[in-house]
């Protein structure tokens, strides 16, 4: 039904139409204030709330690096793969893409990529498995698939995994990441660590014995309505899967140090000195506070954290200086155009004096963060060639 | 396909209040949950019963409502409209109540570890226990047993794109890999339900941004490969100030055709006809792409979202042709 849809020619986009160019304005502050990190960081975590510009950020923070020089990689785990529009990722593999920056990053460069879950969990358990044998059991196991993507925090876990692996193949002198939108800023930090808990659990007891999961309500009535559970759950999956579950799990255990290991590997180079984290933001109430609350855990949990990124700031630069004229002498079309535009200069000074209290609050909040503020567009980053022009505003 | 092409003839309203089921999906922040509670609205004051559904555990429906803590079963908010949540973990926590009949063990087992492996190993099963409860308070019959879940209308407030559509694909999937089996009536049932144009259908809300409509155009076919029913797309938080062609014509011209002692105000006219005309081509992008034409609501008043203040979205709704909703040029 929706096949006219199809078919780019009905609808190019078209990044040089006419009306565009007015992003190509300063900031409204804050130019290049994220140079430092830029030039000597080798990890840049963009974490913020859904919608806020996330991925655009971490891809225009990829080019702003190559530009300086550094061999620079993106990766992005949003499953929307907007970045890959942008960025012109033509499948999303985990593989890197070279982004056509041409002469204006030498020497350095940009890759990005989209993860790929479970090819990086296929990957963790080749490596970590203790034999070609072992890690074909859990591979082909009829579950595995649906655990390695499904399970809560696998996607994060294996985004974490991807990012060492980047990290330590010494490819790259910068690696920028956004992150899945999540409630609270830590939740996909802490996923590694949960998602091993989980699979290194006394499954394998467990699964063998499933009386176990309720050994303190010992009654032989419980015991028997477990049962019952467990048997409702394999009707419903159509399959032996409490069988499937203790082979995968059990699997898995004979590797489990090597999991636990790597775990904590990531969770200090998460740490390190040459790691910061940017929190992405835009200056609506709601997402200041939003904003305010993350930045309190970050700090809380003793993570690196560098500065703001406030993404779609109104520029004050656009309004015009007062005296503003007497429209209501005008008559007739004119006087319909003078009240519209006398209008548009109420609102948007009133929106950016909201927007200026929103900022000032986030500044008062974090005093030595680094703070980039980028002014809103008339056409949204969704081309290299616009994504590029927003760059140069972060360094 | 003779109902549908009736149903373009109809506002959106219409066409909701013609349903017994709608939901609500679109790309995450565009305003979902603000267009499910303004479109509830608007179907109560045409006197139907509503709910409204939330399946997000982390959604702000509740807080919407004032501050309240919702349920998985419906809370009372006026005599004529009730809300709900279904957070997975609560949804399992009573299948398996059910099962057990004891509720202190269904939460020990959700507690273990070893049974979230489990059930995470069992695809699908969150969504399935998720539609077979809406399904129960669409249907009708549900009011002989207990009166005051009868609905006239369900609304869900369902997960961002990436998420419904695999939830709105279960039934179809679940009836390919278990042709046979206790489910199966269950599941047929559902499909039924999904497929059925004349009681659900689901509404993609989207802004006039190209990112958003990019992906409002890739869900749009995603749900139409499923065989659910589209309504029109609705496109959230659409400025109603505009500047006319002719208006915009003297203000790009160069110079500009206006009186120079108003050259103050050029530089924000200018910016804000620039946005004005880039929203207007992402509409006409999904007006022509979609079957039928998209409606444009206003931007929900600032600060903090009540059913107040969504009277006016719901207004919008209603009489599409005072302003909200216009050709764009």
């Amino acid at each position: 039904m929706v096949a006219p849809m199809s078919g780019p020619k009905r609808w190019p986009p078209d990044p040089s139409a006419p009306g565009d160019t007015l992003h190509r304005d300063e900031p409204a502050g804050g130019h290049g204030e994220l140079t430092p990190l830029l030039d000597v960081q080798r990890l840049l975590v963009c974490v913020g709330s859904g919608g806020v510009g996330k991925t655009t950020t971490a891809a225009a923070l990829g080019i702003a690096a190559a530009t300086r020089g550094r061999r620079t990689a993106v990766l992005t785990i949003d499953p929307a793969r907007r970045l890959r529009d942008a960025l012109r990722i033509t499948t999303a593999d985990g593989e890197p893409h070279r982004v056509p920056l041409g002469r204006r990053s030498a020497p350095g460069s940009l890759d990005a990529m989209v993860l790929d879950t479970k090819r990086t969990f296929d990957e963790l358990i080749q490596r970590y498995a203790p034999t070609t044998a072992a890690a074909e059991r859990v591979l082909k196991n009829r579950i595995y698939e649906s655990v390695s993507t499904a399970l809560a925090g696998s996607q994060e876990y294996m985004a974490m995994e991807r990012l060492h692996a980047l990290a330590t193949s010494g490819q790259y002198d910068l690696l920028v990441v956004d992150t899945p939108p999540t409630q609270h800023a830590l939740d996909f930090l802490e996923a590694p660590e949960r998602l091993t808990a989980l699979l290194t659990s006394r499954a394998t007891a467990i699964l063998q014995n499933p009386s176990l999961i309720l050994a303190r309500e010992g009654s032989r009535l419980a015991q028997v309505a477990l049962g019952a559970v467990l048997r409702g759950l394999e009707r419903f999956t159509g399959f032996e899967l409490l069988r499937d579950v203790a082979e995968f799990v059990g699997g898995l255990e004979e590797f489990s140090a090597g999991f636990q290991e790597r775990a904590a590997a990531v969770a200090r180079f998460l740490r390190e000195p040459a790691t910061s984290f940017v929190l992405v933001t835009t200056p609506e109430t709601a997402r200041i506070a939003e904003t305010l609350a993350f930045h309190r855990e970050l700090v809380r949990a003793g993570l690196p954290f560098a500065g703001f990124v406030i993404n779609r700031v109104l520029p004050p630069s656009l309004l015009g200086d007062p005296p503003f004229p007497d429209v209501e002498r005008a008559s007739g079309p004119d006087l319909r155009l003078g009240r519209k535009l006398a209008e548009v200069q109420r609102r948007f000074a009133a929106l950016v004096r909201a927007e200026r209290d929103e900022i000032d609050r986030l500044r008062a909040a974090a005093p030595a963060a680094l703070f980039v503020e980028i002014p809103l567009a008339t056409e949204e980053p969704s081309s290299l060639g616009r994504l590029i022009t927003l760059s140069s505003a972060l360094g | 396909m003779s109902e549908r092409a009736r149903s373009t003839a109809l506002p959106m309203l219409d066409a909701v209040l013609q349903r017994r089921l709608v939901f609500i999906t679109g790309k995450g922040g565009v305003g979902r949950t603000a267009v499910a509670l303004a479109l509830a609205l608007a179907a109560v004051r045409a006197g139907k019963r509503t709910l409204v559904v939330e399946v997000n555990p982390l959604g702000r429906l509740g807080e919407y409502l004032g501050d309240l803590t919702l349920a998985p079963e419906p809370t009372e908010i006026t005599p004529e409209l009730a809300a709900a949540t279904i957070a997975p973990a609560v949804i399992m926590e009573d299948f398996l109540a059910g099962m057990l009949r004891i509720r202190a063990l269904a939460r020990r087992l959700l507690e273990s570890n070893t049974f979230r492996v489990v059930t995470a190993a069992a695809p699908g099963l969150e969504d399935f226990l998720t539609l077979v409860r809406i399904a129960e308070w669409e249907d009708e019959r549900v009011g002989f047993k207990r009166r005051r879940h009868r609905f006239d209308l369900v609304i869900v407030d369902a997960p961002a794109t990436g998420h419904s559509v695999p939830l709105l694909a279960t039934p179809g999937t679940l009836l390919k890999m278990l042709p046979f089996g206790p489910l199966t009536s269950t599941a047929r049932d559902l499909a039924l339900l999904l497929g059925d144009s004349k009681r659900a259908a689901v509404t993609i809300v989207t802004r006039a941004e190209e990112m958003a409509v990019n992906e409002t155009l890739e869900l749009a076919t995603a749900l139409m490969r499923i065989g659910v029913t589209l309504l029109p797309a609705v496109v959230n938080a659409v400025d109603p100030f505009r500047f006319t062609r002719p208006e915009g014509r003297r203000l790009r011209a160069e110079p500009p055709e206006i009186p120079p002692e108003w050259h103050p105000y050029l530089a924000v006219a200018r910016f804000s006809l620039a946005r004005q005309r880039a929203a207007e081509r992402q509409i006409r992008r999904l007006t022509r792409a979609l079957p039928e034409r998209p409606l444009c609501l206003p931007q929900a008043p600032a600060g903090k979202l009540t059913l107040a203040a969504l009277e006016p979205l719901a207004d919008a709704l209603a009489h599409p042709r005072s302003g909200s909703s216009r050709r764009v040029s």
